[in-house]
């Protein structure tokens, strides 16, 4: 049964779980598609796609974010070479379409935060040139994550809007909602395996939504009013005191966190990005990549300057600026979006106790007892 | 429109020593469209990088005025600046900018103008002060008050007499700790407030220099009556990226490299965080 | 300029990725390397694995940075008599093959230093190389000295025996003992077990010389006192323990607070015996976590790249050790106890160095030629360039570790993988393959194609070895081993006939005296304080941190901050002196004398004066080769 050719965003189809390799096959045709898949150590990842049967569709959200394939934790900006006649710089683009499929919907979210981020005051040209060419398709949550707290982020389970495609597993076939021009066209590249959806399916997809908001429970982190004290400058200096002991500084809440995007400017000395390097050390070097490399605030040095001062010397400065940035009225204000979009991974890799939601619980009731148990 | 963080290539045309570890250099842009299409307020500065060393913040020292050249005055103090101060004219390096917010000079078109530098706090203030001499007569009273430590720590030596002689300039120098010769005032920038007339009411401050230094100097200008908002002073921080994303130069949701580095005391006392 | 706007080329954002294990401490955990088509790109935590469960420390998320941006070295290098050249690999293993023959010939003392960041295959050909074939026991490890100290130290209380298996144990515990440098900083998984503990309700009691990140979250720290008989004055241990029985089990976690081998092993003797004395009288369990310091420093002592014992690690004399190693090798292994690492430093000829960490030794100033006027050869394998490589006769490129195949024995006895993501860029080759070579060169039968094959002989000569099985290797996350000295139950491996170091009691406890620190010990009438070290190594001296732009800012930035260096005091022993942050001290000990600024701080206890490791050499007039000495201390 052939499409409706007047696909358009807010349009619903439905494709049965057995056509799905073929659909994502023929997208591979003109993109390179990035999904989750299972490392051989049992790992969820995200890797590009080269067995369409590979993909997980029903899996934990891999550990490692989307973010790393907009904002590489190494990303070559410019080769940088120098001849007889001087310098050459010589800037790195990248438009290579892509689709990112199965993103859940904090993800998609965050996604849409770090655009927003490179997209305002001055616009990051590298950065925009490749997201735009992504499409990306969201994977609803209707069996939410146990360390997940999207709901309270309005990052999930389910999104309204926002997604090219939002996809929703409804047993043996896997509903579509399309969400833009974009999504429309890998609809027309499903043409002959998506039929438009029934009441019956719509309905069950409403359902499931409706299931998975019941599934979280009583347990509501009470962001609102964290971010009324943060805001206004009512946590006591003692509360961050107290914290400090209990984060280990790892950073990883910044490195594994969808919307966190600080980094640092370096320059690589190497032949060019692809190739082996010529000469060992920096001095003969005559090529370099300049490069963006992921940073984290929690690191004593990321505030050290030039003179050796350094404004956030004492950790509770930076584990203080970290929720200030992530959580406060006044970045609420100045983004437009939170900073935080619940999907707890902050919670999987801190090597203290100083996770996102045990921080939030200690602000709201005023003291720190080592942590969530 | 050139990708954020990838830098344009540029020449150092000419050097000059300041102190014995603080240089001027003097810069155009390799290609000549770049050049003549860059424009610039005094106060914000440029990312140069000195290829394969790294790259640094250094404020712009030159006047919108005198577009032929762009100035930076450099104080050696880590791997950038002493890899910089091997270079010479014809050396190749890389500018990214302007950064920042600048100083606003049409809103103090008419009124008069107080210049506080310390030390190596000059620099900043030098862009200014050249764009209000060079269109003296759109604006009131200068006041110039510059100090620094010894004598031989003073910056633009030349310069400063020529702005003592210019027309409704007034310019007072002080050293913390004189030298054999030195004739001039000793003792920190605030003893120079006694020797000239200051009109808070009609006065604009533009105050550069150590952060003690910008403390007391500022305490002593509101004491003496000049507003919080009439009192300007530049804010530093560690910056990377210089163009408001790398998150480095944050104070509260402020963005030093965007929001900043000028800010009025009025808007300094508002910030925490 | 556009890189890439689709079409068959390959995506320049697709990344492999592999599971490897961290290259720094010895918790061992458990990361991705994602890499691109030749180059690396960064890490990602794996969340399955059972130790790390997707948590790493600041090092381990930059574990990329080292191999990617250090200076590397790409080619073989000979010294002329016109300086440094490039060489092809036969004239430069050659040339090493050849100045190692003719010191042996001539009867010259030659030694192999490894580092705590070799894989076990490497490290066990170092020390095959130098019992089979250099025919000398001057083998050692870069801080491995420090390990060997608290095991021994756990030997002599007799608690080899009771050491625990699993991180859980502490976590579980009701009383936790900590002796440490800053395990916050230098163990952090092992930290996290700790917070784990202390927020389930155990108390936390810290010992070392300097207050740290964990004594912030103990309910007691007591101060170590050199002036005290093995360091630890029972006193405030005791006044605990009476006041405060444990009711549950007892996990003493044993980590490195100062380079000085004696000192650790009387101190951990101390505590060992006092509190497994206090276990079982309360019917308690307790159990010892003895840490090595770095990923492989375990394994390396246990490869047997370390004076005084054999591949095991087994005992010089241990006749059934000795006819596996003759069946394997072909050859007897040297006898001869040999010389620890920094001894080796000051007196060998001839020096084949695997991987540089000795900058990481805060007493050696180890390529300073006063320290080492006699060293006639230096052979050097290492992925970086570094003093010794630059001072090498010889110099050898190998892999870094995110381009070796090999296994790593982590501080808890795992045996797991590290893995290469890209083959050793240029000329560089295999740590293992290279010292195959030079062995084979000086005639050593061993011959392999794989890292898999040298690991294959590890378990044939280490019985112990023998549980990890490759699928263990290959498909999980590796298998714990369970050595004599280390790890588990502490029973000899089978048919190995040789019991573990016989236990020998130690000295009876200080007698208690009446304010609960430390009577003064002899000649203790010199000097007001106490100059220590504060701790037994730094991240900022190690070689792979300091190739890395995010981990090395904090170490760059405090010695141009502090050019000369700086002591911290307390703030109260501080005003007692009149003097004021950064104002300078003149420190005068019976060997000499110094100004350095003081910084203030709680971080030292009253009476000591901390240097971090980092500033040793700025001090040494006054510390001499030891790591603590008494001081006098005035405003200069």
């Amino acid at each position: 049964m052939k499409n409706d050719a007047g696909a358009v965003p807010g349009s619903v189809f439905v494709v049965t779980k057995e056509d799905l390799g073929e659909w994502v096959g023929r997208l591979q045709a003109d993109a390179d598609v990035i999904a989750p898949h299972l490392t051989p150590w049992g790992d969820e990842e995200f890797r590009t796609v080269s067995d369409p049967g590979a993909i997980l569709w029903d899996f934990v959200n891999p550990l490692d974010p989307p973010k790393r394939f907009f904002l590489p934790q190494t990303e070559p900006l410019a080769r940088i070479t120098r001849d007889r006649d001087g310098f050459r710089v010589e800037e790195v683009h990248d438009e290579r379409p892509r689709v990112f499929l199965n993103l859940r919907s904090c993800d998609l979210k965050g996604l849409l935060y770090l655009r927003k981020m490179h997209a305002t005051d001055l616009p990051d040209e590298t950065f925009l040139r490749r997201f735009d060419s992504f499409t990306l398709v969201s994977l609803a949550c209707s069996k939410p994550c146990p360390l997940g707290f999207c709901v309270c982020c309005d990052a999930g389970p389910f999104l309204r809007e926002g997604f090219d495609l939002q996809l929703t597993d409804l047993g043996s076939t896997v509903l579509a909602e399309c969400g833009s021009a974009k999504g429309r066209g890998l609809l027309e590249a499903g043409d002959g395996l998506f039929r438009p959806a029934t009441p019956a399916d719509v309905e069950r997809r409403q359902e499931l939504e409706t299931l998975a908001l019941r599934s979280f429970g009583e347990e509501t982190c009470h962001f609102g009013s964290a971010m009324r004290r943060i805001s206004t400058r009512r946590v006591d200096g003692s509360l961050w005191t107290a914290m400090a002991p209990w984060c280990l500084e790892c950073g990883g809440c910044n490195l594994a966190c969808p919307t966190c995007y600080c980094f640092s400017v370096k320059d690589l000395p190497s032949a060019a990005w692809e190739d082996q390097p010529e000469t060992a050390d920096d001095a003969s070097s005559a090529c370099w990549t300049r490069c963006r490399i992921w940073d984290s605030c929690q690191y004593s040095a990321f505030t050290m300057e030039a003179s050796g001062h350094n404004p956030r010397d004492a950790k509770e400065e930076r584990m203080k600026r970290r929720f200030f940035h992530k959580v406060s009225a006044q970045y609420y204000q100045k983004d437009g979006l939170l900073g935080c979009v619940g999907c707890g991974r902050c919670v999987q890799v801190c090597l203290g106790t100083t996770d996102m939601p045990a921080v939030v619980e200690a602000v709201r009731k005023g003291k720190w007892e080592g942590g969530r148990p | 429109m050139s990708a954020l963080l990838v830098p344009r290539v540029a020449r150092i045309l000419d050097r000059r020593d300041e102190t014995h570890d603080t240089m001027t250099f003097g810069l155009r842009f390799r290609e000549d469209g770049e050049h003549r299409a860059f424009t610039f307020r005094p106060g914000q500065f440029l990312e140069l990088s000195v290829f394969g060393v790294g790259e640094a913040p250094f404020c712009l020292a030159s006047s919108p005025t005198r577009p032929e050249r762009i100035e930076v005055t450099v104080r050696r103090c880590g791997q950038v600046t002493d890899a910089l101060h091997t270079l010479g004219p014809g050396d190749e390096v890389g500018l990214r900018g302007p950064c920042g917010n600048g100083f606003d000079v049409e809103s103090v078109a008419g009124k008069d103008l107080l210049f506080v530098a310390g030390g190596i706090g000059l620099p900043p203030l030098r862009g200014l002060i050249w764009n209000v001499l060079d269109r003296r007569e759109e604006f009131g009273r200068v006041t110039i008050l510059y100090g620094s430590r010894t004598p031989s720590d003073l910056v633009y030596k030349e310069e400063l007499r020529a702005w003592g002689d210019a027309e409704g300039v007034e310019l007072r120098t002080t050293v913390d700790r004189g030298e054999p010769g030195w004739e001039g005032n000793v003792g920190m920038v605030p003893v120079l407030f006694d020797q000239v007339e200051l009109r808070p009411g009609s006065t604009t401050a533009f105050v550069c220099g150590p952060p003690i230094m910008i403390k007391f100097v500022v305490q002593d200008l509101l004491m003496r009556g000049f507003g919080e908002d009439r009192v300007m002073s530049t804010l530093e921080r560690m910056m990377q990226c210089g163009v408001g994303k790398c998150n480095h130069c944050c104070v509260g949701h402020r963005y030093l490299c965007r929001d900043g580095p000028v800010f009025s005391y009025a808007q300094i006392k508002e910030m925490w965080e | 300029m556009v890189l890439q706007s689709g079409g068959e080329a390959k995506d320049p954002l697709a990344e492999e990725s592999v599971l490897s294990t961290c290259p720094y401490c010895a918790c061992g955990c458990g990361l991705y390397l994602r890499f691109g088509s030749s180059r690396l790109v960064g890490v990602f935590p794996s969340r399955s694995h059972p130790l790390s469960q997707g948590r790493l420390c600041a090092r381990g998320w930059g574990a990329h940075e080292a191999d990617l941006w250090g200076s590397r070295l790409f080619r073989p290098r000979v010294q002329d008599s016109s300086g440094p050249r490039p060489a092809s690999w036969s004239e430069a293993l050659g040339r090493a093959a050849q100045e190692l023959r003719a010191l042996l010939d001539a009867g010259k003392r030659v030694g192999v230093l490894v580092s705590g960041g070799c894989t076990n295959e490497e490290a066990y050909l170092g020390a095959r190389l130098a019992r089979e074939v250099l025919r000398t026991g001057n083998v050692d490890a870069c801080l491995g000295p420090e390990y060997g100290a608290i095991l021994r130290g756990l030997s002599d209380a007799g608690a080899s025996a009771d050491l625990l298996e699993s991180l859980n144990w502490i976590e579980g515990s009701d009383r936790i003992f900590l002796l440490e440098g800053d395990l916050a900083v230098t163990h952090p998984e092992v930290a996290l077990s700790v917070l784990r503990g202390v927020r389930r309700g155990a108390s936390l009691v810290t010992l070392g010389l300097a207050r740290t990140r964990m004594s912030q979250v103990a309910g007691t720290h007591i101060l170590l006192d050199p002036g005290c008989p093995r360091f630890l004055y029972p006193g405030p241990l005791e006044t605990h323990l009476d006041t405060h029985p444990p009711p549950g089990r007892i996990a003493v976690v044993l980590s490195p607070w100062t380079p000085d081998t004696e000192a650790l092993s009387a101190s951990v003797c101390a505590m060992a015996e006092y509190i497994g004395r206090i276990g079982r009288a309360l019917g308690t369990a307790v159990r010892f976590l003895p840490l090595p310091i770095r990923a492989n420093t375990r394994g390396a002592y246990e490869m047997g790249a370390a004076p005084g014992h054999l591949p095991g690690p087994r005992p010089l004399e241990d006749q059934a050790a000795r006819d596996r190693l003759r069946s394997v090798w072909g050859a007897d292994p040297a006898r001869e106890a040999g010389t620890d690492a920094r001894e080796m430093l000051r007196t060998v000829e001839g020096l084949v160095v695997v991987r540089d960490g000795c900058s990481a030794i805060p007493s050696t100033a180890m390529w300073d030629a006063s320290i080492s006027p006699t060293l006639k050869s230096l052979v050097v394998l290492d992925a970086f360039r570094s003093p010794a490589s630059d001072a090498a006769t010889v110099a050898l490129p190998i892999g870094g570790l995110s381009e070796t195949d090999g296994t790593f024995t982590s501080g808890l006895g795992r045996v797991q993988r590290i893995r290469a993501a890209n083959a050793p860029p240029n000329e560089s080759r295999q740590g293992w393959e290279v010292l195959s070579g030079l062995m084979g060169l000086l005639g050593s039968q061993g011959r392999y194609s794989s890292a898999a094959e040298v690991f294959s002989e590890i378990q044939g000569v280490i019985p112990a070895y023998g549980v990890v099985t490759s699928e263990a290797l290959d498909e999980g996350w590796g298998e714990t081993v369970r050595t004599a000295l280390g790890g588990g139950n502490g029973r000899a491996p089978e048919g190995s006939g040789a019991s573990p170091e016989p236990h020998r009691p130690g000295p009876p406890p200080a007698v208690a005296a009446e304010d609960g620190r430390a009577g003064k010990g002899d000649g203790e009438a010199f000097g007001t304080h106490w100059l220590v070290l504060d701790g037994a190594f730094e991240w900022s001296e190690d070689a792979m941190v300091q190739a890395s732009p995010t981990l090395r800012r904090d170490g760059m930035a405090r010695r141009k901050l502090h050019p000369r260096g700086f002591v911290v005091m307390n703030p109260s022993d501080g005003s007692a002196l009149g003097v004021r942050e950064g104002w300078v001290l003149r420190l005068r000990s019976r060997g000499g004398e110094a100004l350095v600024p003081v910084s203030l701080s709680p971080r030292a206890g009253e009476g000591f004066l901390l240097i971090p490791p980092g500033f040793r050499q700025l001090l040494s007039d006054v510390l001499g080769a030891s790591a603590m000495e008494r001081v006098e201390v005035e405003r200069a």
